[in-house]
């Protein structure tokens, strides 16, 4: 156990360079056309906005802009077990802040949290009271951003392990509460299920907005077997991406590593069909994010080197034997659900009739906006949501 | 000996100068990944030190004005086409007449990740057998590239394999002349091949195939009930492809999520295919690199890879994955079978289950089911001697 370091981000310049030069130096080709009228992005990501994206991406984008506010909170690296693990370190106001632990996915990474970090460990900046402040530690996944590269494929069981003995051996928290979406969701499901108070862990308290954790329950009523159907039509259409990095994640990363706009395009993918992007008068991707948004959370794979190492966590959750719950297991803690209404369908949170047989849920909300990447998309939402339920826990 | 004149342009090939420069200064260029431990045997997919070889032979050592030369001693031709939908079509084709009095005309299509050039090694031992001592038939020997492969031009909007063969079709008949003609294929030409046989019957009169990719309608009173051999080899087909169908599964829902990395990498595009060259090529698998190289000599993996980079075509190619389910065109209707005579050789590919004949009966006019002891999915470039004598018995069979 090593006393973790002070961390800044400061990415070489000649990386950023070698990066821009290949942005700006992309041959553009065709893609099938389109009918009027229709979805761009029906074959994958369209090409009108890729353009559009990389031109601002050479012109405009300020990635040491971008570095400022990843480096407005404090952070440290630390290294447990032989995993060096990056992780923001904010205490939070008050005589007693709740530490709480908040978990990233694929493609996101620690970025999508920097909005809500003063929102939930500050509250009275926010009109709010300072006795409510959350003690927050927001690591990058192994093999993700500034964390690490393990050698060989990871999961989430794995990446509980890890995140339980930083929390409680390096940091000191004997109990903490566990907030994740998309892979952060599994992963705290697994705090949870394998580490939770009852189990002799530390994790007293997890909230998820993603379906990560999986029961083997059955759907039964007509509204869970409706979800359930969607779920799996949803699957077909989008899961491939996921089959690919479960099984050859090495077959793709050749291009991805390589290819700068490759990555941008298959990252960008996935926060355009799995965001609220909604607007009012037609759907688009920027009506969820801004460019600076898509680009930072981009730049940070390509600047670090690490899309090849975060599609492994696929491969590696396959080797641990999958992340679902043992036949008939509940998982005791208590959780709180926060149900997005356009996330990905394949991963979206079933009608609660079905999660409550097997969570001892404690809070359930269904906001009317926001998707996958819920910190990013509706900040205020995500933090409103996350305080008012560490409120629950606390009693 | 003089040609006659047929209705088309003859074609060379010429890369510029300046792609070939472009495509090394990518190469120098290249950033590799890491790999994770354990990849020696593939695993994860296409392994680091292969591709670090294939890297530095394609950027110093690979000649592709020698490999290009070679695929123009084949005559070539491009010939404009309109396919029903009113789209037009360039198809590029090679196009050798056998010899003697009556050859056979014979169509062979290639798949994916493949080119034209996989049938190159057979084209003169089927058009020439007198050549290689064999005194079966001679065949006049026509070698489509698929719409969006290599030199046949890209569709604005992607077509699938019953669109494919149709245009098959007017090249045999309307461009060369021929009111009958026998086809040979495997993988994505297979399902062309199939198409070509359900839709023009009266025109085809044998096929001859390496893959088979139509699916019986079970519920129809005509098909008996599964086997027990079916059932476990479709499990076992499941199992397997559960581990491989990563790919396809892209390809065939969002091939514009990859378009972008492997149209800008050449070290992409390589390690995308080689995977499949790998794996479903008859390798020895013992070594990481040794049983590929023996099996795809550099300058064979490099000759496909250099068409599809030169030409620009993988997205184009993989949007078959896309285009072909959505045509619907691989599952028959009730009752519906090819009525035309059909052989299937089966290529072994060490880690696939071999296909009980009663199932390649189920969909097919099956005179002939043989399953090889040597070859892969590339059998035309990984066996060539024995391949074209297989196709050649098959046809003398089936006509």
């Amino acid at each position: 156990m090593s006393t973790p370091t002070p961390f800044q981000v400061a990415i070489e310049q000649s990386t950023i360079n070698a990066i821009l030069a290949k942005v700006k130096a992309y041959e553009w080709h065709e893609m099938p056309e389109i009918d009027p009228g229709a979805d761009r992005w029906a074959y994958g990501a369209d090409m009108e906005y890729m353009k559009e994206l990389c031109a601002y991406w050479v012109d405009a984008f300020n990635w040491r802009a971008a570095e400022a506010k990843l480096n407005a909170f404090p952070q440290f690296k630390t290294t447990i077990e032989t995993q060096e693990i990056h992780f923001y370190h904010v205490k939070g106001s008050g005589n007693a802040p709740q530490p709480v632990i908040l978990t990233h996915g694929w493609p996101g990474s620690v970025f999508e949290f920097l909005d809500v970090i003063d929102l939930l460990a500050h509250p009275e900046n926010h009109g709010g009271d300072a006795e409510d402040g959350l003690t927050l530690v927001i690591p990058s996944l192994p093999g993700y951003g500034f964390s690490g590269k393990p050698k060989k494929p990871l999961g989430p069981k794995r990446t509980a392990e890890l995140w339980d003995k930083l929390m409680r051996e390096t940091l000191g928290y004997d109990t903490y509460i566990a907030q994740g979406g998309d892979w952060g969701s599994v992963v705290s499901g697994s705090l949870a299920y394998n580490h939770g108070i009852n189990k002799g862990g530390g994790c007293k308290a997890v909230h998820l907005n993603m379906w990560g954790i999986r029961p083997d329950t059955a759907p039964e009523t007509d509204e869970e077997k409706a979800w359930a159907a969607a779920a799996a039509f949803d699957f077909e259409m989008e899961g491939a991406y996921l089959r690919l990095q479960m099984t050859k994640p090495q077959s793709l990363s050749y291009a991805m590593m390589d290819s700068p706009v490759g990555a941008a395009a298959w990252i960008t993918e996935k926060f355009n069909g799995w965001s609220d992007t909604r607007g009012p008068s037609e759907s688009h991707i920027e009506n969820a994010y801004t460019k600076d948004q898509l680009l930072t959370n981009i730049m940070i794979y390509l600047a670090t080197g690490t899309f090849n190492t975060a599609t492994w966590f696929y491969r590696g959750m396959m080797e641990e034997g999958g992340s679902n719950m043992a036949p008939g297991d509940t998982l005791e803690i208590p959780t709180g659900f926060m149900r997005m209404p356009e996330e990905g369908k394949f991963i979206s949170i079933p009608p609660r009739s079905m999660a409550e047989k097997a969570f001892n849920i404690i809070r359930w909300t269904e906001p009317s906006e926001g998707g996958h990447f819920a910190a990013l998309e509706t900040g205020s939402v995500f933090a409103d949501d996350v305080r008012a339920f560490a409120k629950q826990v606390k009693g | 000996m003089t040609r006659p004149v047929i209705p088309a342009d003859p074609f060379k090939i010429h890369v510029p100068d300046h792609e070939i420069a472009d495509l090394k200064h990518r190469l120098e260029q290249t950033r590799l990944p890491n790999e994770p431990d354990g990849n020696e045997h593939w695993d994860y997919g296409t392994s680091l030190s292969y591709m670090e070889r294939l890297i530095s032979y394609w950027r110093d050592d690979f000649d592709w004005r020698k490999q290009e030369a070679w695929l123009n001693s084949f005559p070539q031709y491009k010939v404009s086409l309109t396919d029903d939908a009113d789209q037009d079509h360039e198809v590029h084709f090679v196009y050798e007449r056998g010899s003697g009095q009556n050859p056979i005309p014979l169509i062979m299509t290639h798949g994916w990740p493949s080119t034209f050039r996989e049938f190159l090694d057979v084209v003169d031992r089927l058009a020439h057998p007198e050549n290689y001592g064999r005194s079966g038939p001679a065949f006049d020997v026509i070698v489509p590239s698929l719409i969006g492969y290599g030199f046949s031009s890209l569709p604005r909007q992607p077509i699938g394999p019953a669109v494919m063969a149709d245009l098959w079709h007017q090249l045999m008949t309307d461009v060369l002349g021929y009111d009958t003609y026998c086809a040979q294929a495997g993988d994505w030409g297979s399902f062309v091949t199939s198409r070509l046989a359900l839709q023009h019957a009266d025109a085809v009169r044998a096929i001859h195939l390496t893959m088979l990719p139509l699916r019986p309608n079970l519920r129809h009173e005509s098909q008996p009930p599964i086997t027990e051999e079916e059932s476990t080899w479709i499990k076992e087909m499941r199992t397997w492809w559960a581990g491989e169908e990563g790919y396809r599964s892209i390809q065939s829902t969002k091939p514009m999520a990859l378009a972008y990395a492997v149209m800008d990498s050449p070290a992409g595009l390589a390690g995308w295919l080689a995977d499949k060259y790998y794996r479903l090529g008859d390798t020895d698998k013992s070594h990481t690199w040794e049983g590929m190289e023996a099996r795809f000599p550099m300058d064979t993996i490099l000759t496909q890879l250099s068409i599809y980079w030169f030409t620009g075509t993988i997205n184009s190619a993989n949007t078959l994955y896309k285009a072909g389910p959505a045509e619907g065109s691989a599952l028959l209707k009730p009752g519906q079978q090819v009525t035309v005579p059909t052989a299937y050789s089966e290529y072994p590919m060490d880690t696939l289950p071999i296909t009980p004949k009663s199932w390649a009966e189920r969909s097919y006019n099956l005179k002939q089911f043989k399953v090889m002891d040597k070859g892969g999915h590339f059998a035309a470039m990984e066996e060539s001697e024995l391949f074209a004598d297989d196709v050649r018995d098959a046809f003398s069979v089936l006509i």
